[in-house]
């Protein structure tokens, strides 16, 4: 299973589908050749963190993992999840921007790191965000967008959570690459990331 | 033989002295202040007057005035009207003109399908334009018909597919086997086809339409030059990468590619990075304004390892860079996000040969590591200038002031292109700049 692993840390896309088509055939236990793909994705993670990985290796680790469990899914029987998550999270960009890349590589790092992940898609209005925090449940909205018009639905989402009682109830994030400071006074959020590892080290301090 | 200096020389000289009739000596020594102040922080020979304030904005001028992007992208009176009030009323040394250069009508007509605008696809009208990301060059096999002939790919299998009006560009015959005898039925018969006629057609009456906006465009231009204010570029270039990963395929599979389909892409930037050069030559030539405006994307930082961009970014857009200076054209790259793991770059260049557009890196670390070789523009972030006050935006300028403008090679602009925003805080800027800015 380390061949597994290692090609999947390596970002080896065609080794690794092959091999996994083989241990398959040779009836290997399918939920040991998963665990070896998790474990291979956490490696990646830590490329990424330690600054060795970027977007084109997260983006293909994904592709390679939703190849891989499509192929491994129909040899399984019963439960193959690891474990509860840590915590939920609801991610969305907010309405008036439509920037995807940052929130789902967010979204993504979150995930590697154990937790739920719920994400609302782009352009997505203050209303859906409140009803789904009082749904969901998340310990954290991660809330991105790019472009200055992204401001102020940031600052509804935080006002509304306040008039439906829920502020105390969540952690409000924002995310994006022009987030400062002043955004995070502006919009009355917790926090404020401009990489993917911020949200994780926040995260971890809150569990 | 004559160097990119003398070039250069030539192109400025022209710049400052357009064929043109000012309204006024007063306007044409307006103009001629403006420029020479652009020209001398780009040059880092001496200082200018003052620290330049350069134009970063797209609808700015619409929401300022109080109407719509909408309403300017479809009324070109209208947009001309309020360019002009603005460019007047605030101050820029050079004026952008993105904002009216985008047509409702031009557009709707063509079913351009690269954009969504106010109006359509739930974007409302109050917004700006979203450009829409998509896999235009459909199989990583395309890198090979691009390579191999650009415009025959551009023209029957890339605008087809963003033009839903020159659909039938696809049946098109290709162009270079239409030579002797053999070919020649061949070649015309496809002319015939009345899939093909209704595109060139409707393409005919697009090109009207849009000669009628882009006349009444370039009349406003001529007057503001007239009147003593310089648009803010001349032409406009793209880092060959960027080309492919935000024009041609998504940012997810031009990112998938940079793994599975390296070669093919170092192939086709081989062939767009002079294609890039030629695009803006040919524009700066057209406009007497040498400057070329260079949005950059994917080579900030966080997007591609340090060994990504040394092989698929920077040796590509070095070459257009180089290409540009040595035709006498300054470039003006745009670099949005950060661009802190990239500073060593920016002095591969020669002296006072490119001016780079700051965003979210530091401004002081440049000016110290880069600023004795080119000048800086920036970086007023548009977190102040939307939720500040003016006085946060006078500490903030100020700063800059200190930091980066002593030596000259310094212009002040908002880090971010402002879309909308609140006119107290630009006019803060620009008031700002004209206090600490003087040398």
């Amino acid at each position: 299973m380390d061949k597994i692993t290692a090609a999947m840390a390596d970002m080896l896309e065609d080794e690794l589908l092959a091999l996994t088509d083989k241990y398959l055939a040779d009836g290997k236990d399918p939920k040991a050749i998963l665990d070896a793909y998790q474990a291979g994705m956490t490696e990646v993670g830590k490329r990424y963190e330690a600054g060795e990985y970027f977007v084109s290796e997260l983006i293909l680790a994904g592709e390679m993992m939703t190849a891989g469990s499509d192929k491994i899914k129909p040899f399984l029987k019963g439960d193959s999840s690891s474990g509860p998550a840590k915590a939920r999270v609801l991610i969305a960009t907010v309405e008036g921007d439509i920037h995807d890349i940052g929130k789902n590589i967010a979204g993504t790092i979150m995930e590697l790191a154990g937790y739920e992940v719920k994400n609302l898609g782009e352009d997505v209005k203050t209303s859906v965000i409140i009803e789904e925090v009082k749904n969901f449940k998340p310990k954290l909205i991660g809330l991105s967008g790019l472009l200055t018009l992204a401001y102020d639905p940031m600052k509804a989402v935080v006002d509304q959570l306040k008039e439906a009682g829920l502020r105390d109830s969540v952690k409000v994030l924002l995310g994006g690459s022009q987030i400062d400071e002043h955004i995070l006074k502006y919009v009355g959020a917790d926090v404020f990331a401009n990489d993917a590892m911020t949200n994780v080290t926040y995260l971890n301090s809150l569990v | 033989m004559t160097t990119w200096q003398e070039k250069r020389q030539a192109r400025f000289d022209k710049w400052l002295n357009p064929d043109i009739p000012f309204t006024s000596p007063q306007t044409k020594a307006d103009y001629q202040g403006r420029v020479g102040r652009l020209i001398d922080a780009i040059e880092l020979k001496k200082n200018p007057d003052r620290v330049p304030i350069y134009p970063n904005y797209t609808y700015f001028p619409a929401y300022a005035l109080g109407t719509t992007p909408k309403a300017v992208m479809s009324d070109v009176k209208l947009a001309t009207e309020i360019w002009e009030k603005f460019i007047k009323e605030y101050g820029f040394d050079a004026f952008g003109i993105i904002g009216i250069v985008a047509p409702i009508p031009v557009m709707q007509a063509l079913d351009y399908k690269l954009y969504q605008w106010p109006g359509t696809g739930g974007v409302p009208d109050d917004s700006i334009y979203r450009y829409f990301e998509h896999d235009w060059l459909e199989a990583a096999k395309e890198y090979d018909d691009l390579t191999l002939d650009p415009t025959d790919w551009w023209m029957r299998q890339y605008i087809p597919r963003f033009c839903g009006v020159l659909k039938g560009f696809t049946q098109l015959p290709n162009f270079t086997e239409f030579m002797e005898l053999p070919n020649l039925a061949g070649f015309l018969a496809p002319f015939g086809l009345p899939e093909v006629q209704a595109s060139l057609k409707k393409l005919m009456e697009v090109g009207s339409l849009t000669l009628e906006w882009m006349g009444s465009v370039g009349a406003m231009i001529g007057k503001l030059i007239c009147d003593g204010y310089p648009p803010s570029a001349g032409g406009f270039a793209k880092a060959p990468f960027d080309t492919l990963s935000d024009t041609l395929r998504s940012m997810k599979t031009a990112m998938l590619d940079l793994r599975r389909n390296g070669d093919r892409m170092l192939a086709a930037m081989e062939t767009l990075t002079p294609l890039a050069i030629k695009m803006a030559i040919e524009a700066i030539d057209k406009s007497g304004n040498p400057l070329v405006f260079m949005p950059l994307h994917k080579g900030a930082d966080g997007f591609m390892s340090q060994a990504q961009f040394e092989k698929f970014y920077w040796p590509q857009l070095k070459k257009v860079f180089e290409g540009i200076i040595e035709a006498g054209g300054v470039p003006v790259p745009f670099a949005e996000g950060g661009y802190s793991q990239r500073m060593e770059y920016l002095n591969e260049l020669p002296k006072g040969s490119v001016a780079w557009m700051i965003d979210r890196t530091d401004m002081a670390e440049l000016k110290k590591k880069v600023g004795h070789n080119c000048c800086l523009i920036g970086n007023v972030p548009s977190s102040i200038l939307h939720a500040g006050t003016p006085a946060d935006v006078e500490v903030y300028v100020k700063k800059l002031m200190d930091d980066v403008a002593p030596g000259g090679g310094f212009m002040l602009a908002t880090g971010t292109v402002t879309d909308d925003g609140r006119p107290e805080m630009i006019k803060a800027m620009i008031q700002s700049g004209l206090k600490y800015g003087k040398y």
